[in-house]
């Protein structure tokens, strides 16, 4: 079980990331349906440039672009560095459309990260844990999951195989709110 | 029965409209419906340990509570909040685990799911009141028996 810091810990006003990623889901609204356009435009106004890539080619991008860190699977690094101001993202690859998310400060109270994300031709989440970005593991390699994802039977959850970036910027550090 | 009365009976169900053919399932959205749904005799629980006061996404299970009061759950992916009543006790709900979804479709007798359509982005749409729409996959038409007809013609996607 990963370690977490209580809910209650984060004070969303001490994270810049928090007031950019909730005007971006404000003010451009079609993004809410576009998981790397979102995620493309919060980084625009975090300072980070990204290309026009696609939600599998971005996570591509992060692995082997200079100054992104490899976090790998690991969710707890993800969410301790994006509390101390770095801008971190987490992404899945898969066969058809990929997904990315962006990772904010705080955990959920079952433990997992919390971020904001479009979703394909949907409506995405905002401050939400990202087990409800993708399956955790206590609700996969279930009959049904097993059905809408047979490629993927007896292998681990789509949450356990996120794979975390993170990007130092100095503007995202806590407090440093405009 | 002679030839004048088989004539005259077919003119008579062709009158009065009872050709099987024109039965519709009743399929309608469920709207605004928090983590509690309600279709016909039957009530939904939407779990979400990490939110549970969620309004767009739960990550299941989903609990029936039948008429009788007895309950069963529907464990699979994240549910977002596209839910269709479909007839008495069917329920169509959405799916999904990052940009892909599925629509399933859990008879809410017994919380099975009989039916689990090809992957799609977004969420379904209904049209002419019996066919699901859905992003980057083929539309689906429901029967009269509130099930896709493919699938209740021995189709693909069990």
């Amino acid at each position: 079980m990963m370690a977490k810091a209580a809910p209650a810990m984060i004070n969303k006003a001490d994270f810049p990331i928090f007031g950019i990623a909730d005007k971006v889901w404000r003010k451009y609204p079609h993004l809410r349906g576009d998981c790397s356009g979102y995620l493309r435009q919060v980084a625009r106004d975090a300072g980070v440039e990204l290309p026009a890539l696609l939600a599998n080619n971005l996570v591509a991008y992060f692995a082997k672009a200079p100054g992104w860190i490899n976090l790998g699977r690991d969710p707890a690094r993800a969410a301790k560095l994006s509390a101390e101001g770095y801008f971190v993202v987490g992404g899945e690859t898969e066969a058809g459309h990929g997904h990315v998310v962006v990772v904010v400060p705080g955990w959920s109270t079952t433990g997992h990260p919390m971020g904001y994300w479009g979703r394909l031709n949907g409506i995405g989440q905002t401050d939400a844990s990202l087990s409800t970005a993708w399956v955790a593991s206590g609700m996969w390699n279930n009959p049904i999951t097993m059905r809408t994802h047979p490629h993927l039977a007896g292998a681990p959850s789509p949450l356990s195989q996120v794979l975390y970036f993170a990007y130092p910027v100095k503007a995202l550090s806590k407090g440093h709110v405009k | 029965m002679n030839r004048k009365h088989l004539a005259l009976l077919a003119t008579l169900v062709g009158t009065l409209g009872y050709a099987p053919a024109a039965a519709i399932c009743p399929i309608k959205p469920i709207h605004n419906h928090g983590p509690f749904i309600k279709f016909g005799m039957f009530k939904g629980h939407l779990i979400s340990s990490d939110d549970p006061a969620s309004a767009g996404a739960w990550e299941g299970p989903l609990v029936i509570t039948q008429p009788s009061g007895t309950t069963c759950s529907v464990k699979t992916g994240i549910f977002d909040a596209s839910f269709f009543q479909a007839g008495s006790h069917f329920l169509y709900a959405t799916i999904y685990s990052g940009s892909e979804a599925n629509q399933i479709l859990i008879d809410a007798r017994d919380c099975s799911v009989p039916w689990v359509s090809p992957q799609f982005t977004g969420d379904p749409h209904l049209t002419n009141h019996n066919s699901f729409q859905y992003h980057e996959a083929a539309p689906v038409k429901i029967g009269a028996n509130c099930m896709p007809v493919s699938f209740a013609q021995g189709g693909r996607n069990r």
